[in-house]
């Protein structure tokens, strides 16, 4: 009934109105349901199925391997489920197409509420027919001294706002209503839910985030993947870790230089404090510091490979030994780099055994060397490392525990990861396939240097800035290694969007669930008070308009658990 | 007396009213549409055109004279080369059809790249292989500054000649993204003989030397 009241104003169908059909399913709320339940499915699907990584997404090849790739996992469904699209769900036709049903649906829905939520507060219904002071959900009759000016009075004291509405011969009718405004908390939600979406959309298709490793004074790099003039570089003037009087890091930040065409902004990023630049937030993201410059130069002098080293934080695990000459004094103390490998049988490489030499001097100053050979391999996920003296037997050295070896004191003093990687088409490499495999160990003074195996029939030491000379005539040179910081380019135009939307969401909320709105019809006779009104349903405004009663003196207006009620 | 309504709509707020297409409908379309309107003007707004830039430099048009494809220049094995012209390192000009009756190796390259500062060396050895008969090499870098490529210039000693291609223009002509360095061979009719994808295998290298510089 009242419904249908209401719905006078609304625009009538006559006949076939497609648009009204469109309309009904759209604020359907068994259809949003189902549209709801079917796009949180379908991101389940995203979830379960493992999800082709990005950039192979346009690689057609790359695409090919991984399907061959996962062929194994899921047999002959593997081209259907591809064709579903269930392996790229985010990026399917389909996926998008329900969001933006759902989007459709929520912003019809959103606009359809506008209209009946304004008129509601600014023009409700002010008068109702007497049977609805009968019939209504919350209401209360009942006798008092004092006729309407009492009642009016009350109301005011209240904070509700009152007028008289119709005088009659024997009755005086009363509107009132309290925090009517409030009405808009439920429309504020929904259009928070709306922000939401449209945040997440932007986020979506015009967000962007990339990260960059970028070292001291390397070239400055391009953030975006194609040219144009709204390609943006990025330059790393001083990637800068600050360390105190202990050695304790404790201030990360890089400084930067932001080219865009012929515009630079030089500025500092930290993880907490990012720098903007071009629209876009450049935060320090992470610190490396396992990048290292080198350098190879021909016979002639012409430099043939000069390059960043990135180990990209692949490391390898080399024990740290220490020999204590027979006089007490410490003779090696540092990393052993791997210097050759026997591969063992396990296709897994898990029996190969990685080789080594300790050379150190006999004594402290002494320019005669010793060398013993040193073995190691990880035996159930502990480094088991053998020392070999010149013409003695193999003795495992334990952990912590020093073993005299022809009266030196051989302490294995634990494991240090140190960066280690293959690099391809290295300048006068001997392996097959050009590659050669660099370490970065520390020396005892804790100073980086270089180990290159594959160049040359022994391996190569670079310490920093003294180039050697390889065979063929190439000239090696570690230069340096290199701070680096991982720096992240972000932009997000969605983020304000869902800002406002979660800000939204919770002012239409509270406003909705506690503040007290209430609407109240009354008809004062000169015998009896009657009152009916609405509230949320949740609230027991009955009982509330039987304690006004009481409150104007009168002695018929409680039910018997009116005042025992806790609330 | 006016008719009096037998009660109040209890939940007002929570109603929805059809109130004709274009106010309802038509209201949502329009949100939705500045929405997406926004979408497109953070996603592309910075999007390029074709077509030569500022000072004349950029993709231009093929010079006159026989067209042998019989198609438009495209950055494909086997159809004509997008022409272009770019500042070079000391200023001046370089077109690509200067480049007409000889074969030319157009290298995109970047300083950044680390392959591109591989490949560089072998490049160079290409270009001053056959004394001036061989295959000719233009560096086209991509959208770095002038000391960038100077700077890369310097510390391999390169001779052959190296443009500019600072608003990427021809980059994206030539559809050269982000995966640096590509190298299209290009004939003495401007048609594009092969088309490389990263580094340049030492092996390709000798194999152009001994084909076209011999």
């Amino acid at each position: 009934m009242a419904a249908t009241a209401q719905a006078a104003n609304a625009a009538r169908p006559s006949g076939l109105d497609p648009f009204r059909t469109i309309w009904n399913l759209l604020t359907n709320v068994k259809f949003a349901v189902v549209l709801v339940g079917t796009a949180a499915f379908a991101g389940l699907l995203g979830v379960v199925f493992p999800q082709l990584p990005g950039p192979m997404r346009t690689n057609t090849a790359a695409r090919a391997a991984w399907l061959e790739a996962h062929r194994s996992d899921f047999g002959v469904f593997t081209t259907p489920l591809d064709r579903m699209g269930l392996f790229d769900v985010f990026h399917t036709a389909w996926f998008n197409g329900l969001w933006l049903v759902v989007i459709i649906a929520v912003t019809v829905c959103t606009v359809s509420r506008f209209r009946p939520t304004l008129r509601s507060v600014r023009s409700p219904v002010k008068q109702v027919a007497d049977s609805y002071f009968e019939h209504a959900h919350h209401r209360a009759a009942f006798s008092h001294p004092g006729g309407v000016d009492a009642v009016e009075g009350l109301l005011q004291k209240k904070r509700f706002r009152v007028e008289r509405t119709r005088t009659s011969d024997d009755a005086t009718y009363l509107f009132a209503e309290r925090f009517s405004w409030s009405q808009y908390g439920t429309f504020l939600s929904h259009l928070a839910l709306l922000m939401l979406l449209v945040g997440a959309l932007l986020t979506r298709f015009a967000g962007f985030d990339r990260t960059l490793v970028l070292a001291d004074g390397t070239p400055a790099f391009p953030v975006f993947d194609n040219p144009g003039p709204g390609q943006i570089f990025v330059k790393m003037l001083d990637a800068h870790r600050g360390t105190d009087a202990a050695g304790n890091v404790i201030d990360f930040h890089s400084d930067l230089e932001v080219r865009k065409g012929e515009q630079v902004v030089r500025c500092t990023a930290t993880v907490n404090s990012p720098c903007s630049a071009f629209g876009y937030k450049v935060h320090q993201a992470a610190f490396f510091n396992d990048v290292a410059n080198f350098r190879v130069t021909d016979s002639s002098g012409h430099v043939i490979y000069d390059n960043v080293l990135d180990f990209q934080s692949q490391t390898t695990a080399v024990p740290v030994m220490r020999v204590t000459a027979p006089d007490g004094s410490v003779v090696f103390d540092q990393e052993l780099p791997e210097l050759d490998t026997q591969i063992g049988q396990a296709p897994d490489h898990s029996e190969d055994v990685a080789l080594s030499l300790l050379s150190f001097p006999k004594a402290v100053g002494s320019s005669e060397i010793v060398s013993y050979a040193v073995a190691w391999r990880v035996v159930e996920n502990q480094l088991r490392v053998a020392v070999t003296p010149p013409g003695g037997n193999t003795v495992e050295v334990p952990e912590g525990s020093p073993l005299t070896v022809d009266g030196y004191q051989v302490d294995y003093r634990g494991v240090d990861t140190i960066p280690a990687i293959r690099v391809n088409d290295m300048p006068g490499a001997i392996t097959d396939d050009k590659a050669v495999a660099v370490q970065m160990p520390t020396d005892r003074s804790g100073q980086p240097y270089l180990v290159v195996s594959g160049v040359d029939a022994d391996n190569l030491f670079l310490q920093a800035n003294s180039p050697v000379l390889g065979q063929d005539g190439y000239s090696y040179a570690f230069e340096g290694r290199l701070d680096a910081s991982g720096i992240s380019v972000k932009r997000d135009p969605g983020g304000t969007f869902i800002w406002i939307a979660v800000a939204m969401a919770m002012i239409g909320l509270s406003v909705t669930f506690y503040v007290p709105r209430r609407r109240l019809w009354v008809k004062v006779t000169p015998a009896r008070t009657m009152m009916a009104g609405i509230a949320e349903r949740t609230t027991r405004f009955g009982r509330e308009l039987r304690l006004m009663g009481a409150a104007l003196g009168s002695d018929d207006a409680l039910l018997p658990d009116d005042l025992s009620d806790p609330d | 007396m006016t008719e009096v309504p037998i009660a109040p709509d209890e939940r007002p707020q929570r109603r929805r009213e059809y109130s004709g297409p274009a106010s309802t409908l038509g209201l949502a379309a329009l949100i939705i549409a500045v929405v997406a309107l926004a979408i497109w003007f953070f996603q592309f707004r910075d999007a390029t055109s074709g077509g030569a830039s500022a000072g004349g430099y950029g993709v231009i048009p093929e010079p006159a004279g026989p067209e042998p494809t019989g198609k438009a220049p495209s950055a494909e094995q086997g159809r004509l080369a997008p022409n272009f012209r770019l500042a070079s390192l000391d200023g001046s000009s370089i077109s690509l059809a200067d480049y007409r009756g000889s074969y030319v190796l157009v290298n995109f390259w970047a300083s950044w790249c680390g392959p591109c500062r591989n490949e560089a060396p072998d490049l160079e050895a290409l270009s001053n292989a056959g004394n001036g008969h061989g295959i000719a090499v233009l560096g086209v870098n991509q959208q770095e500054t002038p000391e960038a490529a100077r700077t890369f210039a310097t510390q391999f000693e390169l001779s052959y000649s190296l443009v500019l291609d600072r608003d990427g223009s021809v980059s994206d002509a030539y559809r050269v993204g982000h995966g640096l360095p590509v190298s299209f061979l290009v004939s003495p009719q401007g048609v594009i003989i092969k088309v490389y994808l990263g580094q340049i295998p030492h092996d390709e290298f000798a194999r152009l030397q001994k084909e076209y510089a011999s």
